[in-house]
């Protein structure tokens, strides 16, 4: 069973706000992508919607950059000239620095988090899981999804990072501030809201900093810490906005990826059943899930650091591109069968992880606490089953359940 | 036909080697391997599709033509 894919008739628009485009932007996407690129008249912005443009777009690093301070409207947010931590930290972040910064920056991380490193994370991250099914809450048989996905991947990052557990809910909150942050087109009064827990969480985050100084111990912060400390391979405020992206992108993601898993699966049972009868499938299942249904809302924005030609559209230098990664993923010229929901289907143009440079560093990680999260899961629960609709947190940019119901 | 890889770019994601097991070997210590100095021709299309396929984008083909002008 998939949602509805067909455009109502009658007028298109492109509202991510709507709430029915949360639910349901499978129309939205396929009406986008039959026709040239839209621009979005409330932000002045390029929606390009087929995978061949998405792709261009994420790859071509010297005309399309996903620095926020490239934006030709930057300037209209800041305020009273007052730059908040949270701004000069990005500055110095991977989707802010030139290319061979950007480089640098991702040699050094990198390779804690390739296929092979990460495979020998799989029994912590197996804890993490089991740890987690031990403490939900089940009543009257039911218990809520997106409340066991909501603490594994913060856990995961920090067993890579080494940070230690104690101030979850602080670093939890910290996580979603950064990523909530990152979209400039909140008001300036709403931006200070978001970044409330930000200062706490970044004092949090020194303090760790200055602990693992005194005492180094064998995890990727006291290796970042000795670069920093060696002098010519990132400096305090590329450290602090490393870790800080780390920590923010591998919990506010992945949460979701569970629950969007966990809510695909069962309502796709022959698929499930596929799955349960030949767990080898997990893999192909939780690309699948990231293709079919993904969590992001409109994908992460980039600027053309020139005017340029795409799509048979002229992009003004400075003008906002949304590349709609989850449209590009529906695109029955790069998928067939797009609309179909096949764990076993060939993954190798599949993106959702982005592709180019700025492709998601976590990806393996990501994948690996879904296989093992979805694995866990169904394994200790035979008869799950979803006994309501998920609710969807308003959001500009994601799709995020707050609540997904479920029975054992 | 041969290969190149941007080392500064190659993430160990193994891709490559996945789809042209002829031609692309990371290693245990993460370290990319192209296995062949040319490209044999029945092996062609799985090395395009390798290359296409790389996540970071790190790979790239040189066409034997365009070395011979060079």
């Amino acid at each position: 069973m998939t949602e509805s894919t067909t455009p109502a008739t009658g007028t298109f628009a492109f509202d991510p706000d709507d709430p029915g485009y949360t639910r349901n932007p499978y129309p939205t996407y396929n009406w986008l992508r039959s026709q040239p690129p839209y621009l979005w008249a409330k932000h002045d912005a390029w929606i390009f919607s087929r995978y061949d443009d998405v792709v261009t777009i994420m790859r071509d690093y010297r005309r399309f950059t996903p620095n926020w301070a490239d934006w030709e409207h930057a300037a209209r947010f800041t305020s009273d000239g007052q730059v908040h931590d949270y701004d000069r930290l990005m500055a110095s972040g991977l989707f802010a620095l030139p290319h061979d910064g950007h480089v640098r920056l991702r040699k050094l991380v990198s390779p804690a988090f390739t296929p092979r490193a990460i495979e020998r994370m799989r029994d912590k991250v197996q804890a993490i899981v089991d740890d987690a099914l031990d403490h939900i809450e089940v009543q009257d048989g039911r218990f809520d999804v997106a409340g066991l996905a909501e603490h594994i991947p913060l856990r995961a990052i920090s067993a890579v990072l080494g940070i230690p557990r104690t101030r979850e809910p602080e670093f939890r909150r910290f996580g979603v501030s950064v990523i909530d942050a990152s979209d400039r087109r909140l008001t300036p009064a709403a931006r200070l809201a978001v970044l409330e827990p930000f200062t706490p969480g970044l004092e949090l985050l020194r303090a760790v900093i200055d602990e693992r100084v005194r005492q180094p111990a064998d995890d990727l912060l006291s290796m970042l810490i000795a670069a920093e400390e060696a002098g010519d391979r990132l400096n305090h405020d590329e450290l602090l906005s490393l870790v800080m992206a780390l920590i923010a992108a591998g919990s506010e993601t992945t949460v979701h990826l569970i629950c969007f898993a966990v809510y695909t699966l069962l309502r796709h049972p022959a698929e499930l059943a596929r799955l349960r009868a030949d767990p080898s499938l997990v893999r192909g299942a939780i690309e699948e899930v990231l293709r079919f249904d993904s969590f992001g809302k409109n994908g992460v924005p980039r600027f053309a650091r020139d005017d340029v030609e795409i799509g048979g559209v002229r992009v003004r230098k400075g003008q906002m591109i949304y590349p709609l990664l989850p449209a590009a993923l529906r695109d029955p010229d790069a998928f067939p069968r797009a609309d179909v929901f096949d764990i076993g289907r060939d993954q190798t143009a599949n993106v959702t992880f982005g592709t180019g440079p700025h492709h998601c560093v976590g990806a393996a990680l990501a994948r690996l606490e879904g296989e093992i999260a979805i694995t866990t899961l169904f394994a200790r629960f035979p008869s799950l089953r979803l006994v309501g609709d998920p609710v969807f947190a308003p959001h500009s940019f994601l799709r995020k359940m707050e609540s997904l119901p479920v029975a054992v | 036909m041969r290969v190149v890889v941007d080392r500064d770019l190659c993430e160990a994601n193994q891709q490559c080697m996945r789809l042209a097991p002829e031609v692309f070997h990371v290693d245990e210590a993460d370290r990319l391997h192209i296995l062949v100095a040319r490209v044999d021709p029945e092996h062609r299309d799985r090395v395009r599709r390798a290359v296409r396929a790389c996540p970071k984008q790190a790979l790239s083909l040189v066409e034997e033509a365009e070395e011979e002008r060079s």
